[in-house]
């Protein structure tokens, strides 16, 4: 639980902390990011060469071309660990691979055409979460033990109750096909996004909701709210400038769960609505069984995961120096 | 605020009340459904009669049945049946592994007590869902790849819990007194220890099982989980996504089942947590 008023951050990650302990903290972060980083490629490696039933195991021919390209890039007649650390260097540089279904096309290509698409409505689906589901969340811890309250409680709890996939077609279903509201599929102007964007918002909204109205409620009883009552503030200055800022920090340590989460859901929205985003690649290629492609996207996921992880976690660490001291660290 | 009972958000112990009954009750019913389908309904299903393809629903198919002719009732309630089981299963694969891999990290504590932690927090960092999916995709899909993957989900969370709780009873009186009395520290850990988390780690446990039946709704999605002659809630999802145009209705029912069995145990485990969301 986070007692500290904002207008004292800056002493915290002042004294308490320092720029020498900030530097050490980010450090061993960075240490930490970079070893997950390696844990996920060589697992990923091995996974892929000692599995049975795995691509370089398995009996399925593929065509001439791609399996000589094969060989050659990732040094099929080389002992392992040869192989594993040109598979190493590639990654390191950047480069993840080529695709094992379509010639002359690279995962490099495919993220960038791919990504953006998939970044957009990501970004907007976790800024509609955040724009409703902090309000709402405030309005339940402020008026707790209310009937809006507990309706707020319930909404939410049949909002988590929703997964994506179930969601994402039902919308579909009523919007588009019954009262032909909203176009069903592709991509193309405004009016497409609205129906992924709201079937991948609705589950973090909930999350939102309820992590503001927990963390609310719980700074709404500190003492140093008396305080700044007490010294003759406003209601609304006491809930907006001084509770609030408090409120959120559980919000920024989930950032890192909710990504993935979103994540997960353009695997199924992107799918359903048959957008041309990665997450509609990533599982058009388990179904092709392009490991090349399911590696690689993977990879990046991975990264840009333990990136914003990483990220979350030096934040809080500038926000509440008591973050140093746990081992932190979410991933999806 | 420890020692001051606050409850936050969600009308309260009273409305605890409520929703444990409201999860109970949910709960109860799709369990009871799941496991009496074959009294309440005369079809298989896995059994297809062609000449019975997508009928509307009638007295004789509650449901109506899908494009062969399989009673849509009995496929939904037997896809439910495999769903929670896998969850139920999934669940305590993970107890099984996390909770004496905390106890052993809580019960010595220091160097043993960091290495352990560490390679937790080392694991946490790895984005497990789409590891999950790599190692299905290589597996290949079925029940055994589900268990295997799922049962490495959540772990972490329950070593974590339990290590807390372990150290934190380490110096308890009730512990030192089965020291004195001269028990070992499996029996202390078992017998002494363990009734006195069994609260907090129901609740995690309750909140778990929505989790995998998400999972693996989620993965049977992808064609990764469960595989056909078996249906699960969400293979069932799936062939209702691609059949919504012309018969809705094996969309939207698999779709219900999979929400009801979400809310019963979200609404269970925030009943037990005693209402309203608990402070991060």
């Amino acid at each position: 639980m986070f007692f500290f008023p904002p207008w004292e951050w800056w002493t915290l990650s002042g004294p308490a902390l320092g720029t020498r302990g900030m530097l050490s903290y980010l450090l061993r972060r960075g240490a930490g990011a970079v070893l997950v980083l390696w844990l996920v490629v060589t697992i990923s490696f091995f996974l892929m060469h000692w599995l049975p039933g795995g691509p370089f195991t398995g009996e399925k021919r593929l065509p001439q071309a791609i399996e000589r390209n094969l060989a050659e890039r990732y040094r099929l007649g080389e002992p392992i660990l040869r192989q594993y650390g040109a598979f190493l260097a590639h990654v390191i540089r950047g480069d993840l691979g080529p695709s094992f279904r379509y010639q002359g096309r690279s995962v490099n290509q495919l993220l960038w055409e791919a990504f953006p698409v998939s970044a957009t409505v990501g970004i907007l689906a976790l800024s509609l979460a955040l724009w409703v589901g902090i309000p709402l969340g405030i309005r339940g811890a402020v008026g707790r033990g209310s009937a809006g309250d507990v309706f707020i409680f319930f909404l939410t709890g049949l909002g988590m109750s929703l997964p994506t996939f179930v969601l994402a077609p039902l919308l579909l279903y009523i919007f588009a096909l019954k009262l032909g509201w909203l176009p069903p599929a592709l991509w193309g102007g405004p009016a497409h996004l609205v129906l992924p964007v709201l079937s991948l918002a609705f589950f973090p909204t909930a999350l939102i909701t309820r992590l503001v109205q927990g963390s609310m409620a719980a700074v709404l009883a500190a003492d140093y709210l008396n305080l700044a009552r007490a010294k003759g503030l406003g209601e609304k200055m006491v809930l907006y400038r001084h509770a609030l800022p408090n409120a959120l920090v559980p919000v920024l340590a989930y950032l890192g769960p909710l990504t993935a989460g979103i994540l997960t859901g353009s695997f199924v929205v992107e799918g359903v609505f048959a957008l041309p985003g990665l997450g509609e690649y990533f599982v058009n290629s388990i179904y092709n069984r392009d490991y090349g492609v399911i590696m690689g996207i993977a990879l990046f996921y991975s990264a840009l995961l333990v990136a914003i992880n990483l990220a979350v976690d030096l934040a809080l660490a500038y926000l509440d120096p008591r973050f140093t001291l746990t081992g932190r660290g979410e991933g999806g | 605020m420890k020692g001051r009972s606050v409850h936050f958000g969600g009308g309260g112990p009273k409305a605890a009340r409520t929703y444990l009954f409201l999860g109970l009750f949910l709960i109860g019913l799709v369990t009871l459904l799941s496991l009496l389908w074959p009294f309440l309904s005369p079809y298989s299903p896995r059994e297809q009669a062609l000449d019975q393809g997508n009928l509307p629903p009638s007295l004789a198919h509650y449901w109506g049945t899908d494009a062969l002719g399989r009673d849509l009732f009995t496929r939904v309630l037997y896809g439910a049946r495999l769903s929670l089981g896998i969850a139920l299963g999934v669940v305590l694969i993970n107890l099984a592994l996390g909770l004496p891999y905390g106890a052993v990290a809580g019960w010595y504590g220091g160097r043993v007590d960091m290495y352990m932690m560490g390679l937790v927090d080392i694991l946490h960092g790895v984005p497990s869902l789409l590891y999950i999916i790599f190692f299905l995709v290589v597996l290949g899909p079925g029940l055994k790849g589900i268990f295997l993957t799922l049962g490495l989900a959540y772990w972490l969370d329950l070593a974590r819990q339990v290590r807390n709780q372990v150290l934190s009873f380490r110096e308890a009186e009730f512990v030192l007194a089965a020291r004195a009395l001269g028990l070992g520290p499996v029996s202390i850990l078992w017998r002494e220890m363990l009734p006195n988390m069994v609260d907090p780690l129901l609740v995690t446990l309750v909140f778990h099982i929505p989790q995998a039946v998400f999972l693996e709704a989620f993965l049977s999605y992808l064609g990764l989980g469960v595989t056909a002659p078996r249906a699960s809630l969400g293979t069932l999802l799936a062939e209702g996504v691609a059949n919504m145009r012309s018969a809705p209705r094996e969309l939207i029912f698999p779709a219900l089942l999979v929400f009801v069995i979400m809310l019963g145990f979200n609404f269970l485990g925030e009943g037990l947590r005693g209402g309203g969301p608990k402070a991060p």
